[in-house]
């Protein structure tokens, strides 16, 4: 979630009338927008906007704008400059096709930048190129001081060996090849650009080098200081509509901070003018919002409240509405999206919560049922019950077991080793719980009834999720006989079998003291003391007994069973 | 009147006050010795006379002594910081790790490093370059301080305790710069103050000794035998009273985990508010996971920052043919559903990717395409795993609360009137609030605060209307509330724990200790 700071003060000075901390926080509510934190000496305040489809909301302008109309309930005025003509050009050279095609740009006038204006417009760069823009690979923006630029201008490729300028932060001048080897901001972003055969570049017509989107602007022109009040802002990208968005959202902003927003016309070599007025047309059923809110509205109410959120309504007809989003916005792509505006804009609090009334029946899913069950005899043993995490290491699972390459589903961004594969025994859970209590009196008889994922490349996934019984009994005189009693009177009671266990070896366990515990023929778990090497691997001091039993498999069996007998 | 008290002791009680006819004052110690048995039994016995008045207890001088505390133990055993340190270094060599990758691999903040690198930096043993970069030298063995630190560790955790007066100024310099709190939670000892109890009769107690007879001590009978019952003598001779007072041993019980105990309660109030469960796997694809839900696949949260993704294998062999190209058309245009959709191509293979689940929606998803009950109520307690650095308010392998509510005449103001429901009868609230939110697969959607009894307004969970963009793709014509909630911190409030981690709890003597979720 975008988190953008601002100075309270600043953002007040964008309503109609100042709001206190309280009435802040509701209002920006309604842009599900939070502040998290608020420094009363300086009244600097940090903003989480949920809304990760509204990069317009991303900046003190764009939730001014949001609050203007949601809480304050005023309508969202047109911006008029997105009829008025170009003021100057900008060619496409056609060999940027492949590589970063579109650009789009406009002027600012009698803006003069204050220091809290320019930490706002370097703050929504940098939030629209980083999160909306996915750092700067669809889209970058540059600005700069436009009394150093001359129109016309060219969009274009060049030979990054043969062209040079001093880029920002630097005092001598580069390739675009150096840029990339040498400027922090290359090193960073270069990866964008570098297998191209040309680079793109912004250039007048005194032929100076503007800049090298993505990466970066000149020392001359891109550099932006308070008291400045002319500006020329670009944005380019491989994506059209990104552009335009991004480039409308960045004129609004100047535009509600007092500037005169001066568009330019991009030749690609057809004309197009930029800010360009983009909108989504969405049709908007009355019947359908009525019975979504569960309300009777008239058609002026609705018009109202959608006013207040940036909605034209171009046409009413039968009951159909035809909405015009306002081109700031790009996430209107149905009319529950318009519906949701509506709502937020009359407010939340306006709709009286109603009971569901109908009759459903709760029903408990069939593991989660039999797992009671054990569950509930487990504890009647004596037995203290576990949870643990389900990521664990390849250490804990396969090193301290002895299974030398076992095999388990593992993730591949682990972010620790701790936590890099999905366990497929429960065992080494309890062992490294045992590990951990050596204090504490014994006996310890401690169980975990939990999910595991066991690799099987018969299935769709290559694996399957099921649930497993591990129970482990550790103390100075725990036996392999001790335990087995303990799984005896578990099938009795649950699967209604005689225990049916034959010999078998487990790396981990003591041979000749191990078995596998048979149920309808099946192999559905084993029992056996752990083997001393094991222990030893875990540090643990006393003898443990331990077993585990596959549920899902014990369920299966036990439920055929009873099948064939009934037959 | 000595002899009705006789009547009343127990054996050990005897055997305590037999220990008083050499010498009229005893200190523990010396008791212990004497007493040849468990060591609680005497406590008990000592506990019982002073609680009749026939022992006298005295607090003798003050000694303060020393333990090794359990982090101690865990350090004897796994070997010191310094060691680990030293070794990781050592095993790393050539590979000039900064001091963030040291810290990072061992699990230390800057805090606990800082102090190794001065020592180590002092024994020239390491130097740090440019960027925080170590160079290591090999040739140098482990300053002789850490041995120090590791014998001093050896010596003391052999002794119950250690009296600190036996401490050379050196040992004590380095139980000082290791004891940062008294018994604090990373130091490797404890100094504490032990008071030695001194133990003699009262004047009641020394007449009772001169009482009691061995006579006495056989007349009375203690526990009911089978043999006096059979016999028939059970008519002849005396019993014992017992103070049935005094407090009993202890035992251990069965039990089940006090997490799933809360667990299992919100179960059964689902259950009783109409909810079927839903289960699935934990390995999930894309999408079910997200891509049924309209999140598009260029969707920030879907980057490799929140999801675990499988190594291998990679992809899942085959998804339903009619829901993958239903939900890939209403991604690029909208489809049938009356929506411009997200207007990119999209990736069919992506869809196969699998992945670990990282919501309970999933199951949402695949309960929807299921053909759900109309109406229906659906609700999962689902195991869900995010790409989160595990710390105290962060698990990366947890629960989550999730469901969906499906019926003809879904609206609004219903799900509110659902979410007020979860807000009183899950988390015991009085005032609710609701606040607009974001969620991609909910069109309206909505945050629930609550007013929690003991931790005031706190957000519970989100919820919405699923879009259209979801519910139709999976056959699914009527509208569908989604919520999701989150209990870990109403489930830390009943178990009274402040880590988030402690939910999962390795600490038998914790779980042991911890009352009954209410």
């Amino acid at each position: 979630m975008p988190t953008i700071s601002c100075n309270i003060k600043d953002l007040c000075l964008l309503l109609p009338s100042s709001l206190s901390l309280e009435e802040l926080k509701y209002a920006l509510e309604k842009a599900k927008a939070e502040i998290k934190e608020y420094l009363e000496e300086t009244g600097e305040i940090k903003i989480e906007i949920a809304d990760t489809n509204r990069p317009d909301l991303w900046s003190p302008e764009g939730l001014a704008r949001q609050i203007r109309g949601a809480y304050f309930k005023e309508p969202l005025v047109e911006y008029k400059f997105f009829n008025e003509k170009p003021v100057g050009e900008i060619k496409v050279h056609p060999n940027l096709k492949d590589i970063r095609p579109y650009i789009g740009a406009f002027l600012v006038e009698n803006l003069v930048i204050s220091e809290d204006i320019l930490l706002s417009l370097i703050q929504t760069q940098e939030k629209l190129a980083d999160n909306f823009g996915r750092k700067r690979e669809t889209i970058a923006i540059g600005i700069y001081n436009a009394k150093k630029i001359t129109f016309p201008l060219s969009y274009t490729g060049v030979e990054p060996l043969k062209t040079r300028f001093i880029p920002l932060e630097f005092t001598e001048a580069l390739t675009l090849e150096e840029i990339l080897k040498i400027h922090p901001k290359g090193k960073e972003y270069g990866h964008l650009v570098k297998d191209s055969p040309v680079y793109p570049v912004i250039i007048d017509s005194r032929e100076n080098i503007l800049s090298f989107p993505p990466i970066i602007n000149s020392a001359s022109a891109g550099k932006v200081k308070v008291g400045d009040d002319y500006l020329f802002v670009e944005v380019t990208g491989k994506d059209l509509r990104a552009v335009h968005l991004t480039i409308n959202i960045l004129a609004c902003n100047l535009a509600d901070r007092g500037g005169e927003i001066k568009p330019l016309a991009i030749i690609y070599p057809e004309k197009v003018v930029t800010p360009q007025p983009i909108t989504d047309t969405i049709k908007l059923n009355i019947n359908y919002l009525n019975k979504i809110l569960g309300e009777n509205l008239s058609s002026e109410e609705i018009k109202f409240h959608l006013n207040q959120m940036g909605h034209k309504i171009v046409e009413e007809k039968d009951g159909v509405f035809i909405c015009q989003s306002p081109p700031y916005r790009m996430d209107c792509m149905h009319e529950v999206d318009l519906i949701e505006d509506f709502a937020i804009a009359r407010g939340y609090d306006t709709f009286t919560p109603k009971p569901l009334t109908k009759f459903t029946l709760g029903r408990i899913s069939p593991f989660v049922e039999e797992s009671l069950v054990i569950r509930d005899i487990m504890i009647g043993m004596g037995f203290e019950e576990f949870i643990t995490y389900i990521l664990n290491s390849r250490e804990n699972l396969f090193t301290k077991m002895n299974i030398p390459g076992g095999e388990a589903i593992e993730i591949e961004n682990i972010m620790s080793e701790r936590y890099a594969i999905l366990r497929p025994l429960i065992l080494p859970s309890l062992l490294e719980i045992e590990s951990k209590n050596a204090k504490v009196e014994y006996p310890h008889k401690i169980f975990e009834l939990g999910e595991v994922v066991e690799v099987d490349s018969k299935e769709n996934y290559g694996c399957k999720t099921t649930l497993h019984l591990g129970a482990l009994l550790a103390y100075p005189k725990a036996t392999f006989s001790e335990l087995q009693s303990y799984l005896q009177a578990l099938f009795y009671y649950y699967a209604g079998e005689k225990l049916i266990l034959e010999p078998a070896n487990f790396s981990f366990l003591i041979p000749g003291r191990t078995g596998e515990i048979i149920l309808s023929k099946q192999k559905v778990g084993f029992i056996g003391e752990v083997h001393p090497a094991v222990l030893t691997n875990w540090g643990i001091i006393v003898p443990t007994v331990a077993f585990e039993i596959d549920i899902r498999k014990v369920k299966k069996s036990y439920e055929d069973g009873r099948i064939k007998k009934a037959v | 009147m000595e002899q009705n008290i006789i009547d009343t002791l127990h054996p050990l009680e005897i055997k305590l006050l037999d220990l008083f006819r050499e010498a009229s004052r005893v200190s523990e110690a010396e008791l212990l010795t004497l007493w040849k048995e468990e060591p609680s039994s005497l406590r008990t016995a000592i506990q019982w006379l002073i609680h009749k008045n026939i022992l006298n207890e005295e607090k003798g001088t003050e000694e303060e002594i020393v333990t090794v505390t359990e982090t101690g133990m865990q350090t004897l055993k796994e070997g010191l910081i310094e060691e680990k340190v030293y070794l990781t270094l050592k095993n790393s060599q050539g590979k000039n790790l900064t001091l963030k990758e040291l810290a990072f691999s061992l699990n230390l903040t800057a805090e606990e490093l800082g102090p190794i690198i001065g020592l180590f930096k002092q024994h020239n043993l390491i130097t740090i370059e440019r960027e925080g970069k170590i160079s290591f030298s090999s040739l140098l063995p482990i300053p002789k301080e850490v041995e120090e630190k590791k014998k001093l560790l050896q010596e003391i955790s052999r002794h119950n305790y250690y009296p600190t007066k036996y401490l050379t100024s050196k040992q004590r310099e380095i139980i000082k710069s290791v004891s940062r709190k008294r018994g604090g939670k990373k130091s490797l000892f404890k100094i504490d103050t032990l008071i030695e109890k001194y133990y003699s009769l009262t004047r009641e107690g020394e007449l009772l000794l001169k009482a009691l007879s061995t006579a006495d001590k056989m007349a009375l009978v203690g526990p009911l035998t089978s043999e006096l019952l059979e016999s028939g003598k059970w008519r002849e001779v005396k019993f014992r009273e017992y103070n049935i007072n005094l407090p009993a041993p202890k035992v251990i019980i069965g039990r089940k985990n006090p997490y799933r105990d809360f667990l299992e309660k919100t179960r059964k109030k689902f259950l009783a508010m109409g909810f079927q469960e839903m289960e699935g796997p934990l390995v999930e694809t894309e999408f079910w996971n997200m891509d049924a839900l309209f999140m598009p696949q260029f969707h920030s949260a879907r980057q490799i920052h929140d999801i675990y993704y499988v190594k291998s294998p990679k992809y899942a062999r085959k998804l339903p043919e009619t829901f993958i190209s239903k939900v890939a058309i209403t991604h690029k245009n909208g489809g049938e559903t009356g929506s411009r959709g997200w207007g990119y191509e999209f990736d069919m293979k992506k869809s196969h990717r699998l992945i670990l689940r990282s919501q309970g929606t999933a199951l949402s998803a695949r309960a929807l395409a299921k053909g759900p009950d109309i109406p229906g109520k659906y609700f999962a307690i689902a195991r869900c795993f995010r790409y989160d650095k595990v710390d105290i308010t962060h698990n990366c392998d947890f629960y989550q609360i999730e469901g969906i509510v499906v019926d003809t005449d879904i609206n609004f103001p219903k799900l509110l009137g659902l979410l007020d429901l979860f807000a009183r009868e899950l988390a015991s609230a009085s005032e609710v609030k609701f606040v607009p939110d974001y969620f991609p697969f909910t069109e309206p959607s909505v945050a629930l605060h609550v007013k929690h009894p003991q931790m005031g307004w706190m957000e519970l969970g989100g919820a919405g209307i699923f879009r259209p963009e979801v519910t139709i793709p999976l056959g699914v014509e009527v509208p569908v509330i989604a919520w999701g909630l989150g209990l870990d911190r109403i489930a830390m409030i009943a178990l009274d724990i402040f880590d988030i981690r402690e939910l999962f709890t390795h600490n038998l003597s914790q779980l042991r200790n911890r009352k009954v979720v209410k």
